[in-house]
């Protein structure tokens, strides 16, 4: 049953359907094999949907579309030059900047990149060549799948269970966040200094920094309280998700005054089709899932790696390489839905702390996103940069090792990713 | 006479144009059904942390009402992103072929979309009327009412793939043009 969900699987998913619409073929294969009636397949995949916590996500991105119809673009891209755009790679360190707080607004990394973009890509561009400012602006939205809210840890937890909770990943992902922030400005300032491009934006000015901050603490705000909201226990996720739209609309509405009741109605369809992407592969690999789970997979396959390996260390090692691998090709998304049902038990059995697996799990599928010839936010990029592949591949490696060596940093000192949550209580 | 320039491939035939103009009109009312849902949901869940956190009180059947538009606005929104090309597959493999080839690929797979969900829609029918009789928790309302939005959605995703199998991948870059 299993053999001929997995095959069925690949032979769509080589030949480019969509990985939801394979997963939905599989799903009938592993049906019809098991002599079972195709209805379980609509009833799961309904109930795969009927999920509280699931919520979260399209209201996250909905706030993030309100708070980039707000105007709030050019008041990040302000705040962020008033402090560092004097400086070696000034506009490429605002986009930075300006990437790590609209990933505490947004939590998507794609929406960053559209946002990001479309807003830098033409200033960034008079600067630097083209390739560069798309590579920064690529890894400024990568931020947005770590730095929480995350929509990708939120995926997670809902993948894994009651094994781990949704505040204990965000908080997770702060000290690695902030990590990579830094290591993306150091490197933006390096291959700036050696290329001699120009120094950009207005010198520093005191007041000047501090009219700009006043202009944006209504959107720094935001992250704090929703994800200090949800991480003090105050609310859930999906709460704090509602109190983020609540939160958009006030500052589109009465403090930039750029929102305007005609721009809802796309601001609500572009998020409910985003997140119906989510939705599609959830939907139909509950079905592939009921059917593993008729056939023992996860239990199969949790002995046969034990019996090849009895070293934690070892099986995280293996299925970090998995992950690099698979993140390479599949979108992340279908990635969490499809593996975290298989190795987050596998890891608890181990005795990993769910926190530490889980972000890892998060983080490899993260830099998966941007490691070429794949990586999804590389596609975006060209798209909106108007650049080919090879020219984006070329100028995005030292951003991706970088990635990479984080991630390597992350796993040899878990205290890195764990030493936050633990000290809050998860 | 048709504008072939304009508007290539609705010179295909009466048949494909009345289709292409049934997927207009069903996009249209399921945008709206899409936004009225996904509305309802944000402004339910919004409304329940206010009852709950400053009120002391809550909403009875809004954790229920506000579950049942998200699941609305989640199927009706997965045609609209075939349309748009938001569910992504793997085209590394695919990519490499000589684009008639990869065309007439794309079209092949959309007609198998197409067959998945027409066959998800056949079967969804008789789990509606099993569900028919049984109520949800806490309101009287059929539980069916959750299946029917899995029915419109494989309805509207059958007819999106197969217009995208008979006009091809680009057809709707082409007749928007």
């Amino acid at each position: 049953m299993t053999v001929v969900v997995i095959v069925v699987f690949l032979i769509f998913a080589l030949l480019a359907m969509p990985l939801a619409f394979a997963l939905g073929f599989a799903s009938l294969g592993g049906l019809f094999v098991a002599e079972m009636d195709f209805s379980v397949m609509p009833q799961r995949m309904m109930h795969a949907i009927d999920n509280f916590p699931l919520m979260a996500i399209p209201l996250f991105m909905l706030a993030g579309e309100l708070m980039v119809s707000a105007g709030i673009m050019q008041r990040l891209i302000d705040f962020a030059n008033s402090i560092i755009g004097r400086v070696h790679g000034g506009l490429a360190h605002v986009a930075i900047v300006s990437g790590m707080i609209l990933a505490a607004v947004s939590g998507a990394a794609v929406a960053s990149a559209s946002a990001l973009g479309s807003t830098l890509v033409p200033s960034m561009r008079k600067q630097y060549d083209t390739g560069y400012s798309s590579a920064v602006i690529a890894s400024a939205s990568n931020l947005g799948a770590i730095i929480p809210p995350s929509n990708a840890m939120i995926v997670y937890a809902l993948m894994a269970g009651s094994s781990v909770s949704v505040g204990g990943l965000f908080m997770a992902g702060v000290v690695p966040g902030i990590i990579l922030t830094i290591g993306f400005m150091t490197l933006a300032s390096y291959i700036s200094r050696k290329r001699n491009y120009p120094l950009t934006g207005d010198g520093f000015n005191i007041r000047h920094v501090i009219t700009q901050t006043r202009r944006a603490i209504v959107i720094i705000m935001m992250p704090v309280i929703v994800v200090g909201g949800i991480v003090g226990g105050v609310f859930t996720a999906t709460e704090g998700a509602a109190i983020a739209v609540v939160y958009s609309l006030i500052i589109g509405f009465f403090i930039t005054r750029k929102l305007k009741l005609a721009d809802l109605p796309g601001a609500l369809f572009r998020a409910a089709v985003t997140a119906a992407m989510v939705g599609a592969l959830i939907a139909f690999a509950a079905t592939v899932t009921f059917v593993f789970t008729i056939d023992l997979v996860p239990m199969r396959l949790t002995s046969f790696i034990q019996e090849f390996t009895a070293d934690p260390q070892v099986f995280i090692i293996l299925v970090m390489v998995l992950l690099i691998i698979v993140g390479m090709f599949i979108e992340s998304n279908a990635a969490y839905i499809m593996l975290v049902p298989l190795f987050a038990p596998i890891a608890l059995s181990y005795g990993i702390d769910p926190l530490y697996f889980g972000f890892l799990f998060v983080l490899n599928l993260v830099v998966g996103m941007m490691t070429p010839p794949v990586g999804v936010l590389l596609f975006v990029m060209c798209g909106i940069s108007k650049i080919t592949m090879s020219e984006m591949i070329h100028s995005v490696w030292p951003f991706v090792i970088l990635q990479y060596i984080v991630l390597i940093l992350c796993a040899v000192f878990p205290q890195i990713v764990t030493g936050l949550p633990h000290y809050l209580g998860y | 006479m048709p504008d072939n320039k304009q508007e290539p491939a609705l010179a295909a035939g009466s048949i494909f144009k009345l289709l292409i103009n049934l997927v207009r009109g069903i996009d249209s009312l399921s945008f709206w059904a899409v936004v009225i849902c996904m509305a309802l949901m944000a402004a339910l869940v919004s409304a329940q942390v206010f009852f709950r956190y400053i009120l002391s009180s809550s909403i009875d059947s809004a954790d229920e009402l506000s579950r049942l538009f998200f699941v609305w606005a989640m199927f009706l929104a997965i045609p609209h992103g075939i349309k748009s090309g938001v569910h992504i597959g793997i085209d590394v493999i695919v990519r490499r072929l000589a684009e008639n080839i990869r065309t007439q690929l794309s079209r092949l797979m959309s007609l198998a979309g197409a067959m998945l969900m027409g066959l998800v829609f056949v079967v969804t029918i008789s789990v509606i009327g099993d569900k028919w009789q049984e109520l949800m928790p806490t309101m009287d309302i059929t539980a069916a009412v959750y299946y029917i939005a899995v029915l419109i959605a494989t309805g509207h995703a059958f007819l999106h793939l197969l217009v995208l199998a008979w006009g091809g991948p680009e057809i709707w870059q082409e007749i928007e043009q």
